[in-house]
């Protein structure tokens, strides 16, 4: 899968490292690299990003220390899968929070209708697909 | 430091001192392993071109020990021009068409690549039909690059190959010494002024100044967290 654009600016003051992991973990966090990715070796990111090996591979580091990918022997760096139980535990909470919103919005008066609307402004993408014809 | 079987290397240095009048160059020890790229800085009369020229076996030395690749630039300039490519801006290029410059090139190195002669003629924007002597200065650089890619040696170094170009010239540049470095047993020496490009793309520095090592190793070291390459270079000019 192709990498989303990674533009890396000299005028921000922020070290490239620091910059390619942002924009790394912003991709990884809002699933446009969804888990099982693989990433490319750090030879050819920094062939495209125009930095050094040891800027690429210090991004790369940063990324693995924070869980975010995971290196596997003579395959390569892959966006890490969250652990089964992980994902359950974070379905949990999500409901538990949302049942909560959801309770107080009726108090203030809102129906299904208008909350499902707020939803759909909230999460642009997850209901139906625009029609592009 | 003596090389490994898991990190061959490429070139090393011991001891060296370079004399010329009244200016010394000395280097106590410097590896250059592979796959990297290693920028050289320091201002004026610092004795970058003074050192990437011996290990060209252009010039000779008064102390210590040089291999490039287990030969001796001095003992063996041949042998160290086969596995060592080296371009400066002041060498001069033959008075040919472009085509015709690189086709006779091309038979004093083996390992000379037809393909990705095309393809560099093609990223630099050369045309191929235009005499050496017309190339603007720009341009001049751009055929001296190309040449001293075209054979793909295992060191590639590059002496203020940025001089004359312009924004995009620099940026092909780049993009050229990070192909080279795709090849993890090769590895390129750059110096330049431009030291925004040295630190954006350089694994590990040799700064020198008036003659002496100021600083080597990995760029994030030399430089430190909280200041540029720039910075740096003007404390230690400072000092």
């Amino acid at each position: 899968m192709p990498l989303p654009r990674i533009e890396l600016s000299q005028a921000s003051g922020v070290p490239f490292y620091r910059q390619l992991h942002d924009q790394l973990a912003a991709s990884i966090q809002s699933g446009a690299l969804p888990p099982g990715t693989l990433l490319p070796s750090v030879r050819a990111l920094a062939q495209d990003t125009l930095v050094s090996l040891i800027t690429v591979r210090r991004a790369y580091a940063d990324l693995e220390a924070a869980g975010l990918i995971e290196r596997r022997q003579g395959q390569g760096t892959f966006v890490t899968e969250p652990p089964a139980d992980a994902r359950q535990g974070a379905l949990d909470d999500a409901r538990t929070l949302l049942t909560d919103a959801v309770h107080h919005a009726r108090l203030l008066g809102l129906d299904d209708a208008a909350q499902a609307a707020l939803l759909r402004t909230l999460l642009p993408g997850a209901f139906d697909v625009p029609d592009r014809d | 430091m003596s090389p490994t079987a898991t990190e061959p290397v490429l070139v090393h240095l011991d001891g060296l001192r370079i004399r010329r009048g009244p200016f010394t160059l000395e280097i106590p020890a410097w590896d250059l392993r592979p796959g990297r790229v290693v920028g050289l800085v320091g201002g004026n009369g610092a004795g970058k071109t003074t050192l990437l020229r011996h290990l060209a076996g252009l010039s000779p030395r008064d102390a210590g020990t040089v291999s490039v690749l287990g030969r001796d630039p001095v003992r063996d300039p041949g042998g160290v021009r086969s596995v060592l490519g080296f371009m400066a801006d002041d060498l001069p290029v033959f008075d040919l068409r472009v085509d015709r410059l690189l086709r006779t090139l091309s038979g004093y190195y083996p390992g000379w690549d037809p393909a990705l002669v095309e393809h560099l003629l093609g990223r630099f924007e050369l045309d191929p039909r235009q005499r050496a002597r017309d190339l603007s200065k720009g341009q001049a650089v751009r055929l001296r690059l190309i040449c001293v890619l075209a054979w793909r040696p295992e060191v590639v170094v590059l002496d203020e190959p940025a001089a004359g170009l312009d924004l995009t010239g620099r940026r092909r540049l780049l993009e050229a010494v990070l192909d080279v470095v795709q090849d993890e047993r090769r590895s390129v020496v750059v110096s330049s002024h431009i030291l925004t490009d040295v630190e954006r793309i350089a694994d590990e520095l040799l700064v020198l100044r008036r003659g002496r090592v100021v600083a080597q190793g990995p760029t994030p070291q030399v430089v430190g967290e909280d200041r540029t390459l720039e910075e740096a270079l003007l404390s230690w000019e400072a000092a």
